[in-house]
């Protein structure tokens, strides 16, 4: 297809709103004039974040390192909670793991779901920065008729892969996409006995299986107490599909914005085609 | 052994899928492109795959 794409002036306005929104979530809507939004996305990423390291212990800050510019720390880098940038390095500072206290981190009763908040609030700070983004979108160039704009359909992958298609009226690839992403992930799931979904044993796994959103949150709520007994056969290929499954949403998210956004544009502001 | 190399090409016939119709969706639209980049994007990875897999198999004969 034809790719349009927004003025100039909307395209740097839309991406001063995802800088902002990756600085810390909310100030991205901030920018895009939305201050309620502002205040939801602020306080839900910050308080998934907060929350999720009181429940696990800042048992999470184990699996991050600092990055130093000389002699000063500059950077804490954790995924995915990196992209909530300034509240992670805020947190960073206010908390210490209860592991280096000499507490076993298995202990904890919430852990796994203080790590699925944690991640969620990385996750969902990236898809704040999108959401944003349609805001700007929708503000500079308004189309009264339309309710879904780019950031909404992203938003709505993260919720269910496939979503975001099927709210912008693409009910095919909403099926396809979606299934794939969902079919990958329950085959891989059950490929390691579902005890894939595990921070403890596979940290960098862990993360890209995060961005497979709600659906993949809930599952992996599911079988939190699930865990390798035994080498299974095909654990590794398990892993693999999990891991990728979370990935290719974010490529089924990016697209469903990319439609979203060129149905928008093709928009002429009265319902027809420009 | 032969067990093994029979559910490993299954679980890359399964990946290869999975790759083709992201990419496929991906790059188009039309329902109809969609479904013709799979078919075509699945055997090309899956082939590329099975070669890199005959050339290393071939390779540890020859240096065993």
């Amino acid at each position: 297809m034809d790719a349009l794409a927004p003025p100039e002036e909307t395209r740097n306005r839309i991406g001063v709103a995802v800088g902002l929104s990756i600085l810390l979530p909310g100030l991205g809507h901030l920018a895009a004039g939305h201050k309620g939004w502002c205040l939801g996305w602020f306080l839900v990423c910050q308080g998934c974040l907060y929350l999720g390291l009181q429940l696990a212990g800042a048992t999470q800050l184990d699996y991050g390192t600092w990055f130093h510019l000389g002699q000063v720390q500059a950077l804490f880098l954790l995924l995915p909670e990196v992209t909530n940038l300034l509240g992670l390095q805020v947190a960073a500072q206010l908390f210490t793991s209860v592991e280096s206290g000499g507490v076993d981190p298995t202990a904890l009763p919430w852990r796994d779901l203080g790590h699925l908040l944690s991640g969620a609030s990385g996750v969902l700070a990236g898809f704040a920065a999108a959401h944003a983004a349609g805001l700007v979108l929708a503000r500079d160039l308004p189309r009264p008729g339309r309710k879904v704009h780019p950031g909404t359909a992203a938003l709505a992958t993260l919720l269910l892969p496939g979503a975001g298609h099927w709210i912008t009226g693409r009910r095919f690839k909403a099926w396809l996409l979606g299934g794939t992403v969902l079919g990958l992930f329950l085959v891989g799931m059950l490929l390691g006995d579902f005890a894939d979904f595990d921070r403890q044993r596979h940290p960098y796994y862990w993360a890209g299986q995060m961005f497979g959103g709600g659906s993949f949150w809930l599952v992996s709520l599911a079988s939190a107490g699930a865990r390798f007994t035994e080498v299974l056969r095909f654990m590794d290929a398990g892993l693999l599909f999990t891991t990728s499954a979370g990935l290719f949403n974010v490529v089924v998210a990016l697209d469903a914005y990319h439609r979203a956004q060129h149905d928008w544009l093709a928009d002429d502001g009265r319902g027809g085609a420009a | 052994m032969s067990g093994d190399l029979i559910g490993l090409f299954l679980l890359l016939v399964v990946f290869s899928l999975a790759l083709a119709v992201v990419v496929s969706g991906y790059r188009d639209d039309d329902p109809k492109l969609i479904l013709r980049g799979v078919v075509r994007r699945s055997l090309s990875f899956l082939g590329a795959v099975v070669a890199i897999g005959l050339c290393s198999l071939g390779v540890s004969w020859f240096l065993s």
